[in-house]
């Protein structure tokens, strides 16, 4: 016999459904998550401080330290900040197909054709049809030679171009890399470029 | 090793995922999204790895995020792609663009910049991406994104919480219960066990199902089996006498209290307690309950009390007494409100905490404040009672009942009996006074006897207003009516009978105000004295009012008033009469004389027209004497007023002969008349009497002198004074006035001539003094006396008089001697010298001898000289006023004697006189060949030089044998000079003069 109070009222109290099973949740917050995910490498290189107190890795605002193996002389690191590094996530995320030459792979090709095929898929750009390498002998030609103060009435600056005229990039280089202290310097464990990441940065 | 590294926006946090080497052909469609399946795939892979290493966790699966991740090299190829474009785009434009070379230039190497830069970034980006070994970054985001899930989750639980918790505000748990507590809270009830028995007959009729209904046996056998245990119960426990009436019936046990409650208690087993079932009030069972409440207290009682049925007839009984004190609360309220007592006559409060209620009646009355009454809840009875509380009930009438029970049901009829009492007690307290008279028609008035007029009276039928305790009288006047209100605000009796004695005392001054003005009189009610006129201290104990009533007449002098004191008592009245003048000063009235004398004291039934037109009469001329009497006390002189009777004591000739015409006769004293001045107290007698005649308007004056100065008094002005005749010394003067207010200032004219009198008198007395042969007034005027003094005068006047006075004494007097007066040589010395002039008529009476004898020889050697060779001349040099010279002369021979005349003042017999100091000239020297010397050796021998012969024999002088010679008794002969006084000079002057006129041959 059902009474109307069976409709209006559960026969449990707190109202706590006893018919639901609760589960804990999932991962248990309790535990070490970073362990639990094989987190801790990554933890370890990317942590601010050791686990013994002292200072690990620093907080980095800029990558000039990265660029220091590369043959140039950045006396300027082009950032957003300074107007020079531009913004380059517009042009890595675009996700337009028509902007980029789309390639279908059908049944019958065989995985080495579409090996081929997706190897020159951007082979096109350099035709004759968007590439006119004659358009593009005489913009050339029509540079003359240079001096550097004509380019400063553009607001160009010839240090952006970032040559190493006088070798002195690769002087700093060399010394820094035989001064290289254990402290305070990226941890690159998987790396065989370790001791190019270790060096200091530039001072 | 390829890896895709999916980037979060473009900051370089980047989630790398390993994918196998054959991925990059895997870039396609599918490729670019890397699936859950995928993931989950690699983890497996992954955790088998890590089975091998032995770091293996069974790791929970976590959400994946895969939003803004893009594999790397689709970056590097939409860069690359871009860069390419951007470059073509470039030349294109810079062919055919007409631009300075170095702009395109520029233009280029901006473009090449800044692609290089991009590259820059990625590289950096690759160069990191190497460094992460197990290519887990990815993970981390994950896990990220689940931590703030979970965090979410948590804030949003704890904001429902929240939310839950403000909702229920209202829910209120008991401690013990908590489960029930819920129950009721979430259900309604709480869920009790029902045995599957239904009590509720509906449902059993509707379903018809007998198996959820009680037998109706098992009813009634529970019903019998608590009937038992109730029985049993109830004989072993212990019973107030209040509970002996107790019945078992139904399962219950009836207990009731007569007149108070029947209460229902119950059981369900011998150990259990009694619990409460139903309570009836049986004194109003209308009356709602609130039994839930009752339940409560009644049950928690018969738990915790060890003697259950005790404290419960104790709580019941309380209760019902309080319930009962509420009616009559209640009641009260009403009866204030609704019923006759309505108005605020009566008052109450109910202490609800006290139980007892304070009741005032009549609070608009007298008595407010004394007419008290108590509902409580007495002690030894314990039932409610109402006490009255009445000051006098304490003594002698004690039959009067004070204390009443059964309060509730008789609560109007008590009241009405107590007020009942109370005004009869008050009539008995005023008729005990004496004042007041029982009404015999009425039986519950008292008669007041307020005079109609001086001679009788009119009963005030004065009645209390039984419900409101107010006196009040019927068709009550305006004077009435607010002695009623001033009755009405008394506190005592004595201030009761006080009200109505000042009501009759008003009425008297009325009566009496009314006659006075119907006769012509005006009475002023503005005059208010700071103290009444008619005072006795003991007045004040003996409850005797009095007030003052001010009347005169129109033409009567201003300020003079007839005062009527008005005394009352309670039984009779008395008026005094006295005449005083009151005036205004400074905003104040002041009492600035009264006759305290010759008060007149009248009975008020004695007060008749008749008399007050005879006052009218007879008041001015006393009003007049007094006004008088006030202003010689103005003017500080000792009087008092002749009454009618004293007149057989005054002088006959003041008294008038014709005694019809009313007139007054004052004495006043001499010296304080005048001012002060002694001069006259011994010319007149120290009383004069003043008389004023109101018939001819007359005052006058009179006065008697102590001497008999007929002799210069038949000299005086009839202005001045008349004299009557059979009495010689006696005067009188009199003025004519035509205002009674400017009586007094005739005062001035009589003092004036008084003064005149005075001085006058003083000065005949004084000439009188100087030579009364030959002396005699000739002429005498208020100013101006001219008398004879000389022997042989022929003049008309040989001196005068003249006086200057001011207004209230003599100035100066002058004198002015005759010219042909011989003396009046003097008169420089007079006018000049401010002499006094008691000095000047005894030094001219003094000197009149001398200046008489004088004028004979100078009037008889100028007459020899014509006849006889005549040429000795004699003439007088005046020195001063004490040295004269005589100076005779013989232009022949050229010779010149000088005769000294001194006045000086001489002791003879230890007595100081003044004497005459006759000799020649010390400073002249005569030598003995002069033809002078001779005479002036003949006046030495004959009249300077003693002579023996004479004293030897007694004889006169030789040689000059005269009659005369034989008087001069005072002439001291002192060799170079002689010595006499004033009535020898003569006898001495003619001698030497004889010796001397003679011509030297």
């Amino acid at each position: 016999m059902t009474t109307m109070e069976d409709h209006i009222s559960p026969a449990y109290y707190y109202y706590v459904d006893p018919s639901t099973l609760y589960q804990p949740q999932q991962p248990n917050p309790l535990d070490d998550l970073i362990s639990v995910y094989g987190l801790q490498d990554i933890s370890q290189q990317v942590a601010r401080t050791n686990p013994d107190g002292t200072k690990a890795v620093k907080l980095r605002k800029s990558y000039k330290n990265q660029i220091n193996d590369l043959s140039g002389k950045f006396s300027i690191i082009p950032t957003r900040e300074n107007g020079k590094g531009g913004d380059i996530a517009p042009v890595l995320f675009q996700n337009n197909p028509d902007m980029m030459n789309q390639v279908h792979r059908t049944p019958d090709m065989s995985s080495e054709q579409w090996r081929q095929l997706m190897c020159e898929r951007d082979a096109s750009l350099f035709d004759a049809q968007s590439m006119d390498w004659e358009v593009c002998q005489t913009v050339l030609s029509q540079f003359e030679r240079s001096h550097p103060a004509e380019f400063q009435t553009h607001g160009f600056q010839a240090e952006d171009l970032a040559f190493d005229l006088d070798g002195s990039g690769n002087t700093i280089k060399a010394r820094k890399r035989k001064n290289r202290s254990s402290g305070s310097s990226m941890a690159t464990p998987n790396s065989d470029l370790q001791e190019d990441m270790k060096r200091r940065r530039l001072e | 090793m390829t890896t895709a590294v999916g980037m979060l926006q473009n900051n370089g946090l980047s989630s790398p995922q390993r994918q196998v080497t054959a991925d990059v052909s895997n870039g396609l469609k599918a490729g670019e999204k890397i699936s859950g399946a995928g993931y989950s795939k690699d983890v497996k892979k992954r955790s088998e790895d890590r089975v091998h290493t032995g770091k293996v966790t069974n790791a929970p699966e976590l959400p994946h995020v895969e939003v803004n991740q893009q594999p790397l090299t689709l970056l590097i190829r939409n860069l690359t792609v871009f860069s390419i474009k951007e470059l073509i785009q470039l030349l294109k434009i810079s062919v055919h663009a007409n631009q300075d070379p170095s702009a395109k230039k520029t233009a280029f190497l901006q473009l090449v910049v800044y692609l290089r830069n991009q590259f820059l970034k990625l590289y950096v980006l690759v160069k990191w991406c190497r460094t992460l070994r197990n290519n887990n970054f990815n993970t981390m985001i994950d896990l990220l994104n689940w931590f703030r899930g979970s965090n979410m989750a948590v804030n949003n639980c704890i904001w429902a919480l929240k939310a839950s918790l403000a909702g229920m505000t209202n829910a209120k748990l008991p401690n013990p219960d908590l489960i029930t507590a819920l129950e009721v809270l979430s259900l309604g009830r709480p869920n009790l066990q029902t045995h599957n028995f239904t009590l509720s007959g509906e449902e059993r009729a509707e379903n018809g199902q007998k198996t959820s209904a009680v037998p109706s046996k098992l009813i009634l056998k529970t019903l019998r089996d608590m009937n038992i245990i109730l029985s049993v119960k109830i004989s072993l426990m212990e019973i107030p006498d209040q509970f002996k009436q107790y019945s078992v019936c139904d399962g219950r046990l009836y207990i009731s209290v007569e007149n108070e409650f029947e209460v229902q208690l119950s059981t369900t087993h011998q150990r259990m307690p009694l619990f409460f079932v139903d309570l009836k009030l049986l004194f109003n069972e209308l009356l709602p309950l609130n039994k839930y409440k009752l339940e409560k207290v009644i049950n928690e009682v018969l738990y915790k009390s060890p003697r259950p049925l005790f404290a419960l007839y104790k709580i019941l009984h309380n209760y019902v007494l309080s319930v009962q004190m509420y009616m009559i609360h209640a009641e009260l309220l009403d009866l204030e409100s609704n019923s006759k007592y309505a108005g605020g006559n009566l008052v109450h409060h109910y202490d609800s905490r006290k139980t007892t209620i304070n009741l005032k009646y009549w609070s608009n009355s007298r008595l407010k404040g004394k007419c008290n009454a108590t509902i409580g809840i007495e002690e030894q009875t314990g039932c409610i009672v109402l006490r009255w509380y009445i000051e006098e009930v304490a003594g002698s009438q004690s039959e009067i009942p004070v204390r009443y029970t059964n309060v509730l049901s008789n609560l109007g009829n008590i009241l009405d009996e107590i007020m009942f009492n109370h005004s009869q007690m008050i009539k008995a307290e005023l008729l005990s006074t004496g004042v007041l008279q029982e009404d015999d028609e009425i039986s519950d008035a008292l008669l007041f006897n307020v005079p109609s007029t001086p001679a009788s009276v009119i009963p005030i039928q004065i009645k209390i207003n039984v419900i409101s305790g107010v006196f009040y009288v019927r068709n009550p006047s305006g004077l009435l009516t607010f002695y009623i209100n001033q009755i009405n605000k008394t506190s005592t009796t004595d201030d009761f009978i006080k009200v109505l004695n000042r009501l009759k005392l008003d009425k008297i001054i009325s009566i009496l105000r009314n006659m006075f003005e119907k006769v012509g009189w005006a009475c002023n009610n503005v005059v208010k004295l700071n103290a009444p006129v008619s005072k006795d201290p003991s007045w004040a104990q003996k409850k005797i009012l009095f007030r003052d009533l001010f009347v005169r007449l129109e033409n009567w002098p201003a300020n003079w008033y007839l005062i009527f004191s008005v005394i009352s008592s309670n039984a009779t009245c008395i008026i005094e009469k006295r005449i005083g003048k009151i005036a205004a000063a400074k905003g104040s009235w002041e009492l600035k004389y009264l006759d305290n004398e010759n008060v007149l004291t009248l009975k008020l039934e004695s007060m008749t027209y008749q008399k007050i037109l005879h006052l009218k009469k007879t008041s001015l001329h006393k009003i007049v004497d007094h006004m008088i009497i006030d202003s010689l006390n103005g003017l500080r002189m000792r009087n008092r007023i002749c009454s009618s009777k004293q007149l057989g004591a005054v002088p006959e000739y003041i008294v008038p002969g014709d005694q019809t015409h009313h007139s007054s006769i004052l004495s006043i004293e001499l010296e304080s008349f005048i001012g002060g001045s002694s001069a006259l107290k011994y010319i007149l007698e120290e009383t004069m009497f003043l008389r004023i005649d109101y018939h001819d308007s007359k005052i006058k004056l009179f006065g008697k002198f102590r001497k008999n100065c007929k002799a210069i008094g038949k000299q005086y002005n009839e202005t001045l004074m008349h004299f009557i005749d059979e009495d010689a010394l006696s005067f009188y003067m009199s003025e004519s006035f035509t205002d009674l207010n400017n009586i007094v200032q005739h005062f001035n004219t009589f003092k004036q001539k008084l003064m005149q009198i005075v001085t006058l008198t003083d000065v005949i007395e004084k000439l009188h003094d100087f030579y009364s042969e030959n002396f005699s007034i000739v002429a005498l005027k208020p100013n101006e006396i001219s008398f004879k003094y000389l022997k042989n005068s022929k003049d008309d006047y040989d001196c005068r008089i003249l006086i200057q006075t001011n207004d209230d004494s003599v100035k100066k007097l002058e004198i002015k001697l005759s010219p042909r007066n011989p003396q009046h040589i003097f008169q420089p010395f007079i006018d000049s010298n401010r002499l006094d002039y008691h000095f000047v008529f005894n030094y001219l009476q003094f000197t009149s001898g001398f200046f008489g004898v004088l004028e004979s020889i100078l009037t008889t050697s100028e007459s020899q000289v014509k006849s006889t060779n005549g040429y000795t001349t004699v003439s007088l040099q005046l020195h001063n006023l004490s040295v004269y010279g005589l100076i005779y002369y013989n232009p022949e021979t050229s010779t010149k004697i000088t005769l000294m005349i001194e006045l000086r003042n001489v002791f003879l017999n230890g007595s100081k006189k003044l004497r005459y100091f006759v000799h020649f000239a010390d400073d002249e020297h005569i030598s003995t060949k002069s033809p002078a010397y001779p005479l002036v050796h003949k006046v030495r021998n004959t009249v300077f030089m003693v002579d023996s012969t004479s004293l030897i024999t007694g004889d006169t002088i030789s040689g000059l044998a005269s009659p005369k010679r034989a008087k001069a008794a005072s002439l001291i002969r002192l060799a170079d000079g002689i010595c006499c006084d004033a009535a020898d000079i003569e006898l001495v002057i003619r001698e030497v003069n004889d010796i001397l006129k003679i011509d030297c041959v």
